[in-house]
């Protein structure tokens, strides 16, 4: 069970002079059950990568198989029922919203399953409760009456609402405040594990990424540049390649690696904050500085 | 889905036509169709026909693409051409009921298809040869005189430019928003007129947001760069009409002369 692309290519306005290939030959395995990130540089090709997912984008070349059904064969129900088990979330979300009120709009996901009023009433209250708003506070004002942190979060409940097996979402904290996106990533994380949800996110924040994913992708200029476990992919050994693509590896990786260098026996295995601490700490004490 | 919709029409290149002066461009396109109208005779057509394919030719802009700007019209071609197959007197080849196709008929209706394909021809190779940006500010420039007489000619041409330059950022927009429905289960591919139509909500209300918040946006950074209107306002890019320009009006008036002689001589 997992989403499976097999060297997919697209290519944007084939045919003109603003042709551009944006991913190619990318083959890759979102497993279930796990938290995927997807990292790289501007323009490398994340999010045409992301929306071959759900087929909103059908790949030039190759194929996109969620739980072995190809998800692009036209007119075929079992490949519609495909393409529902994934939930996408695009970049600012909010900028979706149209109804008149937050219940409504999201309402509107269900609504198009076919689910009967009951259904869709229980499951916008889950859903709201899951992204932290209060049912009886926001259900009937106007999503445009919101603060962009609470729209997103509508925005977010509204792919909820239709309980997909697996939840994309392109750069979810993007724009927020630190203490929002904390609690949002919090809040995906813990659909995760309640409801056992596969999560794939697009981040630019090693952090984050170290923090919540189970395997990570790094993107560059349309290729998979390295994928696997954020151990195996946050090793320092592989820093100039992350360097490459543009980004940085986690900073508790980086500060680790330079204790290491100065002449600190400390194990560098660690890419979060917290066992990174761990891992310091032990070090000076086995060093018998503390 | 929309992805399929070109930036405007314009196709980059290196061509001459891509380097002359949109003015002379402009000028140049407005008399040729004239010419078009006036100049009527065989030999006319003959020669309009073989010099609107040089520039084609020589604007280097792929014939396929030439060939689908033709798409829109093709009806109203084909429309007026069986109209005129049969409302001309001469001689019958058949008769349809009251209608009688004639010879004259469709030697006619031949003349006015051509003519009216070489005007879209012609005046898209214009489109697909100029930049958008270039084509307003030769209008601006066009139209200055006509300022005396209190014609907005700097603001028209302002205005353009803006809905130009936001066509593509809309169509992007419409994509996103379109896309981001689907994945919420809106289904654009089928359906009855009704359901499409009001599939058209959860897209025209955020697109409508989304406008007007660019719209606000646009003019206050306008206005915090001191935007105050045409009055005073010079170029970074100055329009200038070059040796280039000169050599093809120079051809240019060969061809109109050779297109007037015919004409006068009746060929
Ligand atoms: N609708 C489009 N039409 C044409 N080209 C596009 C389109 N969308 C993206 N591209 C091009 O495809 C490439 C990859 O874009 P993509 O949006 O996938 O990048 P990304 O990795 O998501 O970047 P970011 O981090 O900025 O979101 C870019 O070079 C971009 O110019
Ligand atoms: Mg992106």
């Amino acid at each position: 069970m997992s989403i499976i692309l097999q060297d997919v290519t697209y290519t944007y306005m084939p045919g003109t002079p603003f042709e551009r290939t944006a991913i190619e030959n990318v083959s890759i395995e979102i497993p279930s059950g796990k938290i995927t990130a997807i990292a790289g540089h501007t323009g490398s090709g994340k999010s045409t990568l992301i929306q071959h997912l759900s087929g909103l984008l059908k790949p030039s070349n190759g194929k996109v198989l969620v739980d072995d059904v190809d998800i692009n064969i036209k007119n075929n129900n079992e490949s519609k029922m495909a393409r529902r088990q994934v939930g996408m979330v695009f970049q600012y979300p909010e900028q979706q919203l149209f109804e008149e009120t937050v219940e409504a709009d999201i309402a509107f996901g269900p609504r198009n399953l076919g689910l009967t009023e009951e259904e869709i009433s229980v499951r916008v209250k889950e859903a709201m409760e899951f992204v932290n708003l209060d049912y009886d506070t926001y259900a009937k004002r106007s999503p445009f009456q919101l603060s962009g942190g609470q729209m997103r979060r509508v925005a977010i409940a509204g792919i909820i609402a239709m309980h997909p097996k697996y939840l994309v979402l392109d750069e979810p904290v993007a724009g927020l405040d630190p203490r929002s996106k904390e609690e949002l990533l919090k809040r995906i994380r813990k659909l995760h594990e309640k409801q056992g949800i596969t999560i794939v996110f697009i981040s630019h924040n090693m952090e984050d990424i170290a923090n919540m994913a189970d395997k990570v992708i790094i993107m560059n200029q349309g290729k998979i540049l390295l994928e696997g476990s954020p151990k195996e992919v946050f090793d320092m050994s592989q820093a100039d390649d992350i360097l490459l693509a543009g980004l940085l590896p986690p900073k508790t990786a980086i500060i680790l690696d330079e204790l290491n260098r100065g002449g600190l026996k400390v194990d560098t295995s660690a890419y979060t904050v917290e066992k990174g601490v761990e891992l310091i700490y032990q070090a000076l004490k086995e060093a018998g500085k503390c | 889905m929309l992805g399929d919709i070109t930036l405007g029409q314009y196709f980059p290149g290196k061509s001459i036509l891509h380097y002359m002066d949109p003015r002379v461009k402009l000028v140049l396109l407005f008399i040729y169709i004239i010419a078009l109208f006036v100049f009527d005779t065989y030999g006319c057509y003959a020669v309009a026909t073989v010099f609107t394919v040089a520039l084609v030719l020589l604007s280097k802009i792929p014939a396929g693409m030439v060939i689908r700007s033709l798409k829109p019209i093709m009806w109203l071609v084909i429309i007026s051409f069986i109209m005129h197959i049969f409302s001309h007197d001469g001689e019958v080849i058949f008769q349809l009921g009251a209608f009688k196709a004639t010879v004259e008929g469709i030697i006619k209706g031949f003349l006015i298809s051509l003519r009216l394909l070489l005007l879209i021809i012609v005046s898209s190779l214009l489109m697909f040869t100029t930049s958008p940006l270039l084509l307003t500010d030769a209008l601006e420039d066009l139209l200055k005189p006509l300022k005396k007489i209190g014609f907005p000619a700097h603001e028209l041409a302002m205005m353009m430019t803006i809905a130009m330059r936001f066509i593509p950022t809309l169509l992007e927009e419409t994509d996103k928003i379109m896309k981001a429905q689907q994945a919420r289960g809106v289904d654009f591919e089928s359906g009855n007129f009704i359901n499409r139509a009001k599939q058209m909500v959860p897209i025209l209300v955020p697109l409508f947001i989304s406008a007007f918040r660019r719209a606000d946006e646009l003019a206050m950074a306008m206005e915090a760069r001191c935007y105050h209107g045409g009055e005073g306002r010079t170029r970074m890019k100055k329009l200038l009409v070059g040796k280039l320009d000169y050599i093809c009006i120079t051809w240019f008036i060969f061809v109109i002369g050779a297109l007037a002689g015919l004409k006068i001589m009746e060929i």
